[in-house]
């Protein structure tokens, strides 16, 4: 019973240190919150049940990151997810607490921004953001290597940045504490 | 630590889902490291529309279903677990920890689940069925603890030889990211590659039926070829053809039995009088035609390994487009792809790694065709 209370113990600092990292980690992965919670959850649960068993080769950290990312994968492979949220994210993200306007606003100027950006650039950017697209299924869907799309997205976030620099101080303000609610 | 030109690639990464757990961490470190830091990550993820802050996480809610479940005990814990909305990744995460935390060995042990894995050699795999798998290299197998007693199920990641003992009351049935291979009697071959959504099977002998989870399902014979996209959701099964059936794979001595293979040598085939070799690929790249050396299983089953990396690097190194058909010759005295001499730099490059020292005049001639779907 005391190794149990211990392994609760470690898990609930491992929790505490790690839980919104590796949430925001399997946002990015699956985009969206609540599946990320149950990813995120499951990692801990499964690492509480393995803490007697295994002799952890790696640290606690990297297995709860190893196990989000697979999961995620796992979860957009089967679930069909990308199509599921596609619509949502075509929407964006809402953004609870901000007047309409200042997220309008701010959604016009990374659109005009867009559509500033070199074709192929701006091309494989979309299909990144709105479509949901993985590196590999935008490569294979324009002819070209990974490395190509990869290095265009960097461009594209290059670009967009030092376009959109002088809002920025404005704009986290209204970001900040943004959160996709389910 | 993160050199700074590589941050932007590292942040963008991680906004397109694309990174990796490790690299994941090491953003992590990088942002925490700074107010800075953390401001620039912040202004990258405002063109995904991420959420980014963390503070506002109900960290005492979820920590809370958490402990709620470790408190129920076991039981409670699979009663709940089997409840929540995503049930389906428990399996997914028990495979998946398990081939993070043991990556070191071959074969491993874990809650009920074995997982035979190769490194950068293919190895060879005997199960109680009699069945044998020839794993190729970088690829994962699954199996449950009672293959052969209570299931014949298989996962795959990655590419593999299988020879199977047919067992009408008990199917094999191998599944390869949601594209199922069911053998009835079977010999055949499946490889996948990380630079194609193609799934190809390349039937030896008997017979095997494929289907998805989409409703798309197929039988192939001997000599015939199944491809399958996943991204398109295509299905398409080349029939047996005089001059190619017997390339991709040898029927064996035995003739209609399991053919026996010795574990895979690294040793090469005999050259051909233009001092070149021809190399079989049993996968989504079929052979040159022509191709008939017999006997040769072993050294294919390297070779189409040896091939994939290949490729792989050509992808990787921009010399190809995906779906491109490619032909090339690598010798010690030259490399010419599709037709064109490569520069000295990439020769070199690509003769330092690809033919082996002492070996003048060995090379590969081949070819690929079009992908058929």
């Amino acid at each position: 019973m005391a190794a149990e209370q211990e392994n609760t113990y470690r898990v609930k600092k491992l929790f505490d240190e790690n839980y919104a990292a590796l949430l925001l980690y399997s946002i990015s992965i699956v985009k969206n919150k609540e599946d990320s919670e149950d990813i995120v959850q499951r990692a801990f649960l499964s690492l509480w049940r393995k803490m007697d068993s295994l002799k952890l080769h790696t640290s606690a950290r990297a297995y709860l990151y190893k196990s989000v990312y697979h999961a995620g994968l796992d979860l957009l492979k089967h679930k069909k997810i990308r199509g599921k949220y596609e619509n949502e994210w075509r929407r964006g993200v809402p953004i609870e607490g901000v007047p309409d306007g200042e997220e309008n606003q701010w959604s016009e100027k990374v659109n005009s921004a867009i559509q500033g950006l070199p074709e192929q650039c701006r091309r494989i950017f979309m299909m990144s953001r709105y479509d949901r697209l993985r590196y590999k299924d935008i490569a294979a869907k324009l002819h070209i290597s990974e490395k190509t799309v990869e290095n265009q997205i960097v461009k594209a976030f290059k670009l967009l940045r030092e376009r959109l620099a002088e809002h920025f101080p404005v704009i986290l303000l209204v970001l900040l504490f943004c959160y996709d609610k389910g | 630590m993160i050199r700074d030109n590589d941050i932007e690639k590292l942040i963008t990464k991680f906004f397109s889902g694309e990174a990796l757990p490790e690299e994941a961490m090491a953003l992590e470190d990088w942002v925490n490291h700074s107010p800075a830091n953390r401001l620039v990550f912040n202004q990258y993820s405002t063109f995904f529309t991420m959420p980014i802050d963390i503070s506002d996480i109900e960290k005492a809610g979820d920590w809370k279903k958490i402990s709620d479940v470790i408190q129920e005990g076991k039981s409670g814990w699979w009663t709940k677990l089997n409840s929540w909305r995503l049930a389906g990744i428990a399996a997914s995460i028990v495979v998946i920890v398990a081939v993070g935390l043991l990556a070191r060995h071959s074969i491993k042990k874990e809650d009920g689940t074995i997982i035979y894995e190769t490194g950068t050699a293919t190895k060879q795999f005997v199960f109680r069925d009699r069945s044998e798998v020839t794993l190729l290299p970088n690829s994962f197998l699954t199996i449950d603890k009672g293959y052969g007693i209570h299931n014949r199920k298989m996962k795959l990641n990655g590419s593999a030889v299988f020879s199977v003992i047919h067992d009408p009351k008990q199917e094999l049935i191998i599944d390869v990211g949601g594209f199922y291979i069911k053998d009835i009697g079977t010999k055949f071959t499946v490889v996948t590659a990380p630079t194609s959504d193609t799934i190809s099977v390349a039937v030896a002998w008997g017979e095997i039926s494929v289907y998805d989870d989409f409703g798309l399902s197929q039988r192939a014979r001997a000599g015939e070829k199944v491809f399958y996209s996943k991204l398109r959701k295509r299905l398409l099964v080349l029939p047996a053809r005089a001059d190619s059936a017997g390339e991709l794979v040898n029927p064996g001595p035995s003739g209609g039995k399991t053919e026996k293979m010795d574990r895979v040598k690294d040793k090469p085939s005999a050259p051909t009088a233009a001092g070149e070799r021809r190399y079989g690929y049993p996968s989504t790249y079929p052979l040159d035609r022509g191709y008939t050396e017999p006997g040769k299983w072993e050294s294919r089953v390297r070779d189409s390994t040896e091939m994939v990396r290949v490729v792989s690097d050509f992808l990787k190194d921009g010399l190809i487009a995906p779906g491109q058909p490619v032909s090339f010759t690598l010798s010690d005295t030259a490399f010419v792809l599709n037709g064109r001499k490569q520069s000295d730099r990439v020769f070199q490059r690509y003769r330092k790694k690809y033919v082996p020292a002492g070996k003048a005049g060995i090379g590969w001639v081949w070819s690929r065709s079009p992908d058929p779907l």
